[in-house]
């Protein structure tokens, strides 16, 4: 039997009035489309899965900024004898605060369709519904942990002033570039199962190798590394108005080019992988 | 016993007033797996080559093998397993089909392509209206979450507003009969139990295909006559369903229409009593 184009428009038109969900019916965009549709869905996951993991603690999700100060002020002590600088603390303290966004992103990334199967092998679900929850728990994550470093930061002297407020558009821009990140890395770590391995490594090492609770002017002259590092870039977009300046230009540019280079990878990879997610798992 | 294919219409317009709820057409399924490195020259599995490509043992009659779909192509370590081969199948809207066959002859597999779950290798599928499967084995649900919190996850998922599944809560609680319950996560669910809150909540989200594999296997004899009524209501509704079972009995009391697969094909598709006589 043969079926002609309008009857496939007829019952594409019929799955999405009814709110349903056709992999068979179109491409990364319909994906996408779909799946801002079901932001009941990742709304609703984002937030049970963030409270689950402090499941049956006596104090519950207040653990999440809680670890970040006892981290900030314990390594704080330490690190600002060996850093010296009364500008250590602030920059250690928002630095850090930051940075469990990015981790969560990049650890939780190399899970992601592995913690989704029970979903995707019983339901029609569009892909980017996982993405954007993951997105959506970041976000809630650093509403969490970033008012504890601000609260650390200004304790020890920061003033941000005015200048503070662009830590929101900053804020934006950091999440789009996560967003493409955990395509990219969550379909990489699906398809090669070493990277996976290989995440939490990672992970240490870019917050070690990273200006998160060193300065980049103790470099000296290899400040290179600093200032070729995106991660510095992504933090400093939320970190540097919260200290009081805004961020460079360098940084705005480092944090918008990849984010669009970003999101084109990562379409073009999703639309190569689309189709397998669920074979591979 | 009608052959699948038979049905070829010429040209677009060339079929009746009535849309199908369900429309597959030469649906292939196919996937490569790293067979285990244990595997011995004794194994089970097919010498490269030796199935002689994707047509062998097409209607199950090849020797050896009884169960599973077919293994295509062993290119070192990798076999390509084609669990669905040119599946062509109508269902129109109020047929209760049933799908019986061996062990691995593709029976979920094409389920899940039914229900959008799996996305064909080739071929065109398309289905009318929102499609609701119960899969067994988890039933795609959160066993951290509690059977309210599981209901409403469904709901959304299935594209139901909060308030709308709030309206529905009461009637799903009260088919499940689970009781308080709801209020526990579901890990703490027997199987039986788990399948009465997917049975209750896959069914009162009104689909207008059910898809079912083996979802009575758990059930005790009580809810197996409840759900096998409200199945009988969906008749009245013109809501369409599909059944997996190897239970025949189940079949007859359910369905009017039997298909049997084998390998990843349909070998026999028709009206059950003309296969009962």
């Amino acid at each position: 039997m043969s079926i002609s184009p309008s009857h496939a428009d007829v019952s594409l038109d019929d799955s999405s009035r009814l709110g349903g969900f056709a992999p068979q019916h179109g491409g990364t965009l319909y994906d996408l489309r779909k799946s801002l549709a079901m932001h009941g869905v990742w709304r609703f996951l984002a937030w049970k899965e963030i409270a689950r993991q402090y499941h049956r603690t006596v104090l519950g999700v207040v653990w999440l900024p809680l670890s970040v100060a006892i981290h900030v002020l314990t390594l704080g002590y330490i690190f600002s004898r060996l850093f010296g600088g009364d500008r250590y603390l602030p920059w250690f303290a928002l630095g850090y605060s930051i940075w469990r966004t990015v981790s969560r992103a990049a650890g939780e990334a190399a899970d992601l369709w592995f913690s989704s199967e029970k979903y995707l092998r019983h339901l029609a679900v569009p892909m980017h519904t996982f993405i954007f929850k993951l997105v959506l728990k970041c976000g809630y994550s650093a509403l969490l942990t970033v008012p504890v470093g601000l609260a650390i930061a200004i304790n020890a002297g920061a003033r941000p002033g005015v200048v503070g407020f662009l830590a929101i558009p900053g804020f934006v821009l950091l999440l789009l570039n996560l967003w493409w990140m955990i395509t990219v890395f969550s379909l990489l770590c699906l398809r090669f199962p070493d990277l996976g391995k290989f995440m939490p490594n990672l992970i240490t090492l870019a917050y070690l190798g990273s200006p998160i609770m060193w300065q980049p002017e103790r470099l000296g002259d290899r400040r290179w590394i600093a200032d070729y590092n995106p991660f510095f870039h992504l933090i400093e977009l939320v970190r540097a108005p919260l200290l009081g300046s805004p961020p460079t230009e360098t940084t705005l540019l480092v944090a918008g080019g990849f984010a669009l280079a970003g999101h084109a990878a990562a379409l073009v990879l999703f639309r190569m992988a689309r189709r397998r997610i669920v074979l591979w798992l | 016993m009608i052959m699948p294919g038979s049905i070829a219409s010429p040209r677009p317009g060339g079929r009746g007033a009535v849309e199908a709820a369900v429309d597959l057409r030469d649906v292939y399924f196919r996937y490569r797996l790293r067979a285990s490195p244990t595997s011995s020259p004794n194994s089970p599995l097919p010498e490269p080559g030796a199935k002689g490509g994707r047509n062998a043992g097409a209607n199950g009659s090849g020797p050896g093998r009884g169960v599973g779909g077919n293994l295509l192509r062993g290119s070192g370590r990798n076999l390509e397993v084609e669990a669905l081969g040119g599946i062509s199948l109508r269902i129109m809207p109020g047929e209760r089909v049933g799908i019986t066959g061996r062990n691995g002859a593709g029976k979920s597999t094409l389920l899940r392509v039914i229900a959008g779950i799996y996305p064909p290798s080739a071929g065109a599928v398309r289905t009318r209206g929102r499609v609701s499967a119960i899969m067994g084995q988890g039933h795609g649900m959160d066993g951290t979450l509690s059977g309210y919190e599981n209901i409403v996850l469904r709901g959304l998922f299935l594209g139901f507003s909060r308030r709308q599944i709030r309206r529905r809560l009461p009637e799903i609680a009260e088919f499940s009969e689970l009781g308080d319950y709801l209020d526990l996560p579901i890990r703490a669910y027997s199987p039986g139990m788990k399948m009465r809150l997917s049975f209750a909540v896959s069914t009162c989200f009104e689909p207008d295909v059910l898809v079912l594999d083996e979802w009575l296997s758990a059930g005790d004899k009580a809810f197996m006559t409840k759900a096998t009524e409200r199945m009988s209501a969906f008749v009245d509704s013109a809501s369409t369903f599909v059944l997996v079972t190897h239970n025949m009995r189940l079949i007859e009391k359910t369905c009017d229409r039997l298909i049997t697969m084998e390998r990843g094909r349909i070998t026999e598709d028709g009206p059950l009593w003309e296969d009962q006589a």
